[in-house]
């Protein structure tokens, strides 16, 4: 788990989260006030990612089935930074024969441009001859966990081990 | 012991001189940075600069904070159980950190330009806040001081609320203060978040510059924040750091750190000397030691300037390359100079601040040349090299020298030993350290130059000495020692006072008192004095 994240400080400097509004992969639109029952976990990324994003959609999977029932209190989301390509049905035919947990977010490119200003994603367009469409995007590989308010709770690393990010993500779900 | 053994005792076998003492050009260097610190608020002394904005590289902020650094290496590798000498000067400079002269130049700079971003169409809106935003030049630099004060004080007065406040209100303006109110906690919070939004590459200093060197002071913010709080943001920040400039790559064709990374072009700009390769790796040295020094030898190859006097100063920046050249082809670089050059940047101190860190052998030759030409002058107790715009005397020796050298740098590399940067981030002083005797506070108008506490032999060992000959009453404040402690207080190898099973006994011209854990010793000292306290236990 990252040190800022909440909770730390008394009084924050930096609001992280806010409100957006996506479509989710089976096209309804979608904002922050739909997952409110629920903490989302909010993951960015595109399915055209070849490290990143696999290996992180993966442990987070493993993480999910880990916590049991308490995942029902968890709505893992997978926020594309690459709406050109990720088209929700492309976004949904990835993460049901991947990672079934998941819910793919996509959008226009302004809203996905909001949403990542809202958690200070990093991303950076940079060719690649080896892929299809001749780009990648290397991006921030953090794991943003909001609560059922809509306020941000904590973020986690990509270099928190399983069970720490189990236990971590535990102790705020109960 | 007993009242009847005081006066003619000396401790049994103790043998100070294994513990460290600093010479009286050391003793300058810090008098001097407390002269400094103690003006009065707005009175900027010895400090004033050619450039009228405060944008350049011995703009107050600097000259600040590597006092701020000198101090912290002096109290950390010198005078260990003083922070009597430090804790006032360390807390003026960052109070002085804090005044609108210094920072209020962003206003101006925040609005971006043509030089700093050739693809902007018009300027930006500019702000005041000179921390919310880039301007890592300055923030970095305050991150770092703050941290560095709550390490070696164990204090944590600039993490409460409002303790980082930054008011502009000019008197004719009439619309009201703009007030922006950080704890350093929150200022690290606001840093963090940029690293994070820039891939970990580096907050801006000037909109759309990203410089190596003015990321590395953050990291050191980071760190002693993490060790006050028991969090682990450095160690986040610096491996991130290190995997994106891994991608991107660090080293310039100079085999130099980048002159600085623009953002929205996403190239480099060359950099302008080996000075912010120096300055940046003497920081960098805190968290990738065996990089810099692995490299430090190449990067200044050819910028060091031997001279047949034995001593070592600089090559211009403009003949570098004429003189890596000539050095390879093993041919003489007799008469390559360019004594035209106008030493733009404070070079000499970056580099001097480099060699310290590493423990290199030709920082004594550079500062022997500083000794010889550049106008060592004594002021008030104080030792510092004062300003001057010209770059060579008749001889061709390199004279020159900018406020951020001739105030702090060269202090600096005076004070510090070989990685005692990397020491004091990474065997920081924690409980057990502030646990132990020191001198809390002392008289004005002493000079403490040795103050030592030997765990081991239950030793506190200080020597003092009163200012520019001067005989003066003196108070001394030692602790912490727990009320149950037996001691002995030794001055000068005789036997003044002890304790023992909470009883106190005096003998002599020395007034022993102790009170709250602290050991209260009042004197007349009329020359160098050596203390020595001998515990049971603390």
């Amino acid at each position: 788990m990252s040190d800022f994240c909440g909770g730390t400080s008394g009084k924050k400097a930096v609001r992280l989260g806010g409100s957006f509004e996506l479509i989710d992969h089976h096209g309804r639109s979608v904002s922050d006030c739909s997952y409110r029952e629920q903490f989302m976990l909010l993951f960015f990324g595109f399915t055209h990612c070849r490290v990143v994003c696999p290996g992180a959609l993966a442990r987070l999977s493993k993480v999910i089935d880990r916590l049991g029932p308490l995942s029902s209190r968890l709505q893992p989301l997978y926020v594309t930074i690459d709406p050109d390509r990720d088209t929700p049905e492309v976004m949904k035919a990835f993460l049901e024969e991947n990672y079934p947990h998941f819910i793919g977010l996509s959008g226009s490119r302004e809203n996905i441009e909001q949403v990542k200003a809202l958690y200070k994603v990093f991303v950076k367009r940079t060719t690649d001859p080896d892929d299809a469409t001749g780009y990648q995007m290397p991006h921030t590989a953090f794991t943003y966990l909001i609560g059922p308010d809509g306020r941000y709770v904590a973020h986690f690393t990509d270099a928190i081990g399983e069970d720490e990010l189990v236990d971590q993500i535990i102790r705020r779900l109960v | 012991m007993a009242v009847s053994e005081l006066g003619d005792t000396t401790p049994a076998a103790v043998d100070v001189s294994r513990f460290p003492i600093l010479d009286s050009i050391q003793i300058g260097h810090l008098r001097h940075i407390e002269n400094l610190a103690a003006q009065p608020d707005g009175e900027w002394s010895k400090m004033g600069i050619p450039d009228p904005g405060q944008e350049w590289l011995d703009s107050y902020r600097y000259q600040l904070a590597q006092m701020a650094y000198a101090l912290g290496l002096a109290h950390y590798h010198r005078l260990p159980a003083a922070p009597a000498v430090f804790r006032e000067t360390f807390g003026n400079l960052i109070r002085k950190m804090l005044r609108r002269e210094v920072w209020s130049y962003w206003k101006d700079t925040s609005q971006s330009g043509p030089y700093v971003n050739p693809g902007i169409k018009e300027l930006r809106k500019g702000w005041t806040d000179p921390v919310v935003r880039e301007n890592i030049m300055y923030s970095g630099h305050l991150s770092a001081m703050v941290g560095m004060y709550a390490m070696l004080f164990n204090d944590d007065v600039h993490d409460q609320p409002g303790a980082l406040t930054f008011l502009h209100n000019p008197i004719f303006w009439g619309m009201g203060p703009e007030r922006y109110e950080y704890t350093r906690t929150s200022l690290n919070e606001v840093i963090y978040w940029q690293m994070v939004e820039n891939g970990w590459l580096g907050v801006a200093c000037e909109p759309n510059c990203v410089f190596i060197v003015c990321n590395q002071f953050p990291m050191l913010g980071f760190r002693f924040a993490d060790l006050r709080k028991g969090t682990s943001v450095a160690e986040e920040a610096t491996r991130s750091y290190r995997t994106a400039w891994d991608k991107k790559g660090m080293l310039s064709a100079e085999g130099w750190f980048h002159g600085w990374w623009r953002v929205e072009q996403d190239d480099f700009v060359p950099p302008k000397s080996v000075g912010w390769t120096a300055w940046g790796g003497a920081i960098m040295n805190t968290w990738n030691r065996d990089f810099v020094h692995g490299i430090y030898r190449d990067q200044l190859h050819g910028v060091l300037k031997y001279g047949d006097d034995g001593l070592v100063s600089l090559h211009p920046n403009s003949v570098v390359p004429r003189v890596r050249e000539a050095l390879v082809n093993r041919l003489s670089i007799d008469g390559i100079e360019d004594r035209a050059y106008p030493w733009p940047m404070p070079d000499f101190g970056y580099v001097a601040m480099l060699l310290s860190e590493m423990g290199d052998t030709d920082l004594g030759r550079m500062l022997a040349h500083a000794d010889r030409y550049m106008s060592p002058t004594w002021s008030e107790g104080g030792l510092y090299y004062p300003r001057n715009d010209q770059a060579y005397d008749q001889g061709g020796n390199l004279i020159r020298m900018d406020r951020l050298t001739g105030n702090a740098m060269l202090a600096y590399s005076r004070l510090n030993v070989p990685d005692g940067l990397w020491a004091m981030y990474n065997k920081p002083w924690r409980a057990e350290h502030f646990a132990s005797p020191a001198l809390q506070r002392t008289t004005s108008g002493v000079d403490v130059a040795r103050a030592v506490y030997d765990e081991k032999a239950k030793l506190l060992v200080l020597t003092l000495q009163p200012r520019d000959g001067r005989s003066l009453q003196v108070r001394l404040e030692i602790g912490p020692v727990r009320v149950e402690a037996d001691w002995a207080l030794f001055v000068d190898g005789v036997a003044i006072a002890a304790c023992r099973d909470g009883a106190l006994s005096n003998a002599g011209a020395v007034h022993v008192f102790a009170c709250d854990q602290i050991i209260a010793v009042d004197l007349r000292m009329e020359r160098p004095t050596m203390l020595v306290i001998e515990f049971d236990d603390v």
